[in-house]
């Protein structure tokens, strides 16, 4: 080799240079051949002869002796470095995979990438894709497997969907169908075609009725590895890249009654995916994300939403579930619960999200109500010595419910230190105090801005300013105790009367089910219902900067 | 019982049969033999490295053979390497090298999980680029199927 190689070299210590530039010959010489594992067994004997040949020219000495052969990774045979390969973890798998072309060739092969997900996702859901009538498409991805019971919506439809859907039977929708992954509808549009009002979405067809009545026996499955071996590698590396987020979009989701009457999928800016699930009105309200493979370590369950009233969370439950790769999935959903919450107040959800305390808001309920908020359910999951599958719900069954949207949810790793400060708990949010403990600090001026602020009749941009901001330039340093406490608002619900003097907002009545989400306007004083936005003097919504929401 | 190995530069090693066991290749050789005493020779090893592995096998002599398992065993995580195996393994990266050689070829099942789980953590964390650093390995991609491959795999960055 030209010496002149050499000098090109970085600085290293004298033998590393010569052994570099000796792979590298090895290498060349073996570049023509593609059967990695020939040129494994030629390696040893290779590399030792052109040690031998190169030591002449060179004058850095292999400090190690003579004659001895000196190993990189690059020269270790092929079965080493796929067994190196499959220890690690995704991250470091992939960039593995860019340093060298032998390297990757090795590593990027079918064998490799089967095992690497049947070691974490299990080879039960990897036949459970490959009999879905979608695996003769494989690049398209679908959505997570649904784990639904298969009798659990048989017969228990909506009461009110019951009669206005044409939902030929509960079971030959492929979202209930435990056999059958949970796919979104050919066509591009799904804005609402997806119910499963529309009974198949072309995914069902004939073969779902058939896997309907085939039980999954449990953990004794057995699985067919002639197929689940015949997967090709593109499609196991796109389900694998499907499988292992760690955040779900809504459209991921599995949600009843997901169309067009109750729940729907909207186009919007405020979400990084593009879209929202939007909660019209529904009264079972079930919606289900499956994380799969999840590494080792403890996570919190974050879902973001937007709740524009109390109906859809008080009372609901959110739950995440700890399942086995090998677990039947239509036993998961019954299994005991690893995490829940179930708020029985507005202020129980508040306190677990980060919509309050800080400098910033000091109209939680307010934002919670106006924007995005993360509720981060309280707990951890350990997730222990083996990849794992979570099952995360939220669910209420009884009485209407509207104005949720959601966003996504997601795991985040608290031992991992960057994604750490995602947490509420752990992270920058993460001054938050636990509520009802601290004291209000607005001065009580929350819902009611004072007598003079009324008086701001008077037209000016100051008091506008000063009431869309909640200044209060008159209030006594002494607020009144009515209002310091705001959970205890929420067991005395305040008459009317009292708001009189108080100014045009109205207090939510607690535990309301309120009235589907259809833009309401404005409340006037002492009315009843949802406010949503702030009123001015003459009635009109005034629009409150939300400068301090990251939307 | 012992029975004597021999490494490539004819040294000798005297280990019981029980550890020299541990080795399945070695079993397998030792069954075939039947009751004879003469030494095994083991060309692809050298003297430095048997020493090693024979000290392994001593250490974990008692443990548990492993049977065979199903694909998705647990071994495969990085963050469990016991505390002696751990300082076990602080050598230079060449014998480390020298070490999961040895034990692919002597088919020593745990001692190449430990190998392997070693060289994982050193990649643990690293950049491409400072793989390559930490292994002396040469980037023989040209630019455009770097940038490639990178996109390819860019996926796995967040997973």
């Amino acid at each position: 080799m030209d010496p002149d190689r050499k000098e090109k070299l970085p600085d290293r210590q004298a033998s590393s240079a010569f052994f570099s530039e000796q792979s590298r010959v090895g290498m060349n010489a073996d570049r023509t051949d593609d059967d990695v594992s020939v040129k494994a067994k030629n390696d040893v004997k290779d590399i030792e002869s052109k040690s031998k040949a190169s030591k002449d020219h060179s004058d850095s000495g292999d400090t190690e002796g003579l004659g001895r052969k000196k190993i990189t990774l690059g020269d270790m045979p092929a079965e080493t470095l796929i067994h190196i390969g499959l220890t690690l973890p995704c991250r470091e798998f992939g960039r593995f995979l860019q340093t060298n072309r032998t390297i990757h060739s090795c590593l990027n092969s079918h064998y490799v990438w089967h095992q690497r997900f049947t070691t974490r996702f299990g080879q039960t859901v990897l036949e459970d894709k490959l009999n879905s009538p979608n695996s003769n498409n494989p690049s398209k991805l679908s959505p997570p497997l649904t784990p639904r019971g298969l009798s659990q919506y048989n017969n228990h439809l909506d009461p009110v969907s019951a009669p206005s859907s044409p939902l030929p039977s509960a079971a030959s929708s492929p979202r209930l169908n435990p056999s059958l992954p949970h796919t979104p509808p050919p066509n591009p549009s799904d804005d609402g075609s997806e119910s499963d009002g529309n009974g198949n979405n072309g995914n069902g067809e004939g073969s779902s009725s058939s896997h309907a009545k085939r039980a999954p026996k449990g953990k004794g499955r057995r699985i067919d590895l002639r197929r689940t071996n015949m997967a090709p590698k593109e499609m196991l590396i796109d389900m694998y890249k499907q499988m292992s987020r760690l955040t779900l979009p809504a459209e991921d989701m599995m949600i009843a009654h997901m169309g067009n009457q109750f729940w729907r999928m909207i186009a919007s800016g405020e979400s990084r995916y593009g879209r929202l699930a939007e909660l019209a009105s529904v009264w079972w309200m079930d919606v289900v994300a499956v994380f799969y493979g999840v590494p080792p370590g403890r996570y919190k369950v974050q879902w973001r939403v937007k709740v524009t009233s109390d109906a859809p969370i008080v009372n609901t439950e959110f739950r995440a579930v700890l399942f086995d790769k090998h677990e039947d999935l239509n036993t998961v959903e019954e299994k005991p619960n690893t995490l829940t919450f179930k708020p029985t107040s507005k202020q129980e959800f508040i306190e677990q999200t980060d919509s309050q305390g800080g400098r910033v808001n000091k109209r939680p309920f307010r934002n919670l109500f106006k924007g995005f908020t993360t509720l981060e359910l309280p707990g951890e999951l350990l997730v222990e010595d083996d990849y794992r599958g979570v099952f995360v719900q939220i669910r209420n069954h009884d009485a209407w419910k509207s104005g949720l949207y959601i966003d996504y949810v997601r795991l985040v790793n608290v031992d991992e230190p960057e994604q750490r400060k995602e947490s509420l708990v752990y992270g920058f949010h993460g001054q938050r105090v636990a509520a009802g403990n601290e004291p209000v600090d607005d001065e009580g001026e929350e819902y009611y801005p004072s007598t003079s602020s009324s008086s701001a009749s008077s037209a000016g941009l100051l008091p506008w300013l000063q009431q869309v901001c909640g200044i209060n330039p008159h209030t006594r340093t002494d607020p009144r105790p009515q209002f310091r406490s705001r959970a205890g608002r929420q067991f005395n619900p305040v008459q009317p009367s009292a708001l009189l003097d108080v100014g045009a907002r109205s207090v939510p009545v607690p535990n309301s089910t309120s009235t589907p989400v259809g833009g309401s306007t404005s409340s006037s004083q002492g009315g009843q219902g949802q406010s949503r936005k702030a009123v001015d003097e003459e009635g009109q919504p005034v629009e409150r900067p939300d400068a301090c929401l990251p939307l | 019982m012992t029975v004597i190995l021999v490494s490539s530069d004819n040294q000798d090693f005297k280990v019981d049969k029980e550890v020299a066991e541990r080795s399945i290749l070695i079993k397998n050789m030792l069954e075939d033999v039947g009751e004879s005493d003469s030494p095994i020779p083991l060309p692809n090893v050298t003297a430095a490295v048997l020493t090693k592995v024979i000290e392994y096998c001593e250490h974990h002599r008692n443990d548990p053979v492993q049977v065979p398992e199903e694909t998705d065993d647990p071994r495969k995580r990085s963050n469990d390497i016991e505390e002696w195996d751990m300082k076990f393994m602080q050598v230079d990266q060449e014998m480390l090298f020298e070490i999961i050689l040895a034990a692919n070829y002597l088919d020593i099942k745990p001692l190449l999980d430990v190998g392997c789980k070693t060289v994982a953590n050193i990649i643990k964390g690293k950049t491409p680029e400072e793989i390559r650093k930490a292994f002396n390995i040469v980037n023989d991609f040209t630019p455009e199927e770097e940038a490639q491959i990178k996109k390819e795999n860019e996926w796995a960055e967040d997973r």
